[in-house]
């Protein structure tokens, strides 16, 4: 009967992971532009982050499709591997978000389609947003299944 | 009367759109195809005895002979890296080439995480590129095989303009002058420096910037009799932009822009600022401007003095009439069908066109007979 709420903790995880992701994107532009002598408030900076994720539907598309794959993998190396649930899922959201950012990275020739990543931290804030995603995952099963 | 209201309503949301962008001007013109499939082919150049240069990006250049229609191969064509948006693109021909038989060509060189858009002159002796010669090359070298900009012309005072893209992941180095990413340079035809290029004195500059702050820049035109430089470049979902290219100006890219990132994200809120050129003309949603040219050909005296710009999405030859401030946007030539990469004007008048693709077509537009 619990297993009804996987998909809810599924597409919860995806909606957390999205959101940072998107954060951390804006947020790069943001400090450059800042940068530039641009000036950002706060509630510029809000207004912003409403619209981005307004317009995030790709990015949830994207999250979804990985955190699908990654998240069914998962139990698998678990039963040969057996690692804590939510530590298991902590490292699938962030190897999944990891080889998803470098695979369309490859697929357009090089050509970085998540501005927020081109740099070390971005990348690996990005890679920590599905990390993050995985954990909530994992926590949320740990609280109904055994 | 409901519908009777609806009807009107629609008749004049036409209305609106007619006179806003109008279809298919009254010119008499026909429309001749070549009858061969290019290899993505990406620009022409006519020659003075009216054959046509035909690049095709893989890293050929065909030979159109226009009384026999035959098709032959130009030898001695540098390597180039034909990879995503890059291989070998703009060729044009030195001012003087009767005389001295150079021409110029542009086009993407080097590994596939290490290359950059490169230029150089080459004689064309019996079908074949001799004295090959680099005149000019971007740096620093990119990881990407995107945006290269790479089209080229001759102002009246016979120093050559390049516009070299911003490699797509560098966007932000538009805004620096210590690169070559995301802007027009201004060289003289063996290479060196014009003595009056605006970023001569300024500490760490590269003495080739022209203008700086662009993006992808597909189309490069030029009005000789006003000494006047047109420049297009690609917006990213939607930001599209014509611009009036002054020498020492920043066009603004990427921290003013009309377009957001292909994801859906914003890449800057700000249209304008200080110090940052507005476009004359911007385009949203995108319409990815590919060539264009200043028509001052005599074979369509109503095209007089109007730039014509060739666009990938939906595939489209627009009118651009600037008169004062007013500027008229109309689609013209609309019987081309595909993705047109670009637009040039032959010596007598007549347009050459090329469609996109591994397919890819030749058109010639000449006045209706």
């Amino acid at each position: 009967m619990n297993y009804i709420y996987i998909p809810i903790f599924y597409f919860f995880s995806s909606f957390v992971s999205t959101f940072l992701i998107i954060s951390v994107n804006l947020s790069s532009n943001l400090l450059w532009l800042h940068s530039q002598n641009f000036h950002i408030s706060f509630q510029m900076f809000f207004e912003l982050l409403f619209k981005d994720l307004s317009n995030g539907l790709l990015f949830l598309l994207i999250v979804l499709v990985t955190f699908l794959i990654a998240f069914f993998t998962t139990p698998l190396i678990r039963y040969f591997l057996p690692i804590k649930r939510t530590l298991s899922y902590s490292i699938a959201g962030l190897l999944s978000i990891f080889v998803m950012l470098i695979l369309t990275t490859y697929l357009f020739t090089g050509a970085v389609l998540i501005a927020g990543m081109r740099s070390s931290l971005g990348f690996s804030l990005f890679c920590l947003s599905g990390m993050f995603g995985g954990f909530i995952f994992g926590f949320l099963l740990n609280k109904v299944l055994k | 009367m409901k519908i009777k209201q609806n009807i009107y309503f629609i008749i004049f949301v036409i209305v609106l759109n007619i006179s806003k962008l109008s279809m298919a001007a009254d010119i008499d013109y026909q429309i001749y195809e070549i009858d061969y499939q290019f290899d993505h082919p990406w620009s022409s150049v006519t020659l003075p005895n009216g054959d046509i240069l035909i690049t095709e990006m893989p890293g050929k250049i065909k030979k159109l002979r226009m009384k026999s229609e035959k098709i032959s191969e130009i030898k001695g064509v540098p390597k180039v890296s034909f990879r995503g948006q890059g291989g070998l693109s703009g060729i044009i021909l030195h001012p003087d080439f009767e005389l001295n038989n150079t021409l110029f060509l542009s086009f993407s060189f080097g590994e596939k995480k290490k290359n950059t858009l490169r230029i150089v002159s080459a004689k064309l002796e019996n079908e074949e590129l001799k004295d090959i010669e680099i005149i000019f090359e971007a740096v620093p070298y990119r990881k990407t095989s995107n945006h290269y900009g790479a089209r080229m012309l001759f102002l009246n005072d016979k120093t050559l303009i390049v516009t070299s893209g911003d490699g797509f992941n560098y966007r932000e180095d538009a805004q620096k002058l210590d690169n070559h990413f995301g802007k027009i340079v201004r060289i003289n035809p063996d290479g060196s420096i014009p003595s009056d290029n605006p970023y001569l004195d300024t500490k760490d500059a590269l003495p080739e910037i022209y203008s700086f702050g662009h993006r992808n820049q597909q189309g490069i035109a030029y009005d000789s009799q006003n000494d006047i430089l047109y420049s297009n470049e690609h917006g990213p979902r939607g930001g599209d932009e014509l611009n009036l290219i002054l020498k020492r100006s920043n066009y603004g890219w990427p921290a003013i822009t009309y377009g957001i990132d292909y994801n859906g994200s914003i890449i800057s809120p700000f249209t304008e600022k200080e110090g940052m050129e507005q476009p004359l003309l911007y385009w949203t949603p995108s319409i990815a401007p590919s060539d264009m040219i200043f028509y001052d050909g005599e074979m369509f005296p109503e095209l007089n003095k109007n730039l014509l710009i060739s666009s990938l999405v939906p595939g489209e030859i627009r009118r651009i009439t600037i008169d004062n401030d007013k500027i008229r946007e109309e689609i013209i030539f609309n019987k081309i069908k595909g993705r047109i990469r670009s637009i040039k004007l032959s010596s007598n008048g007549s347009l050459v066109v090329l469609t996109d693709g591994p397919r890819g077509k030749a058109y010639i537009i000449t006045k209706k007979v």
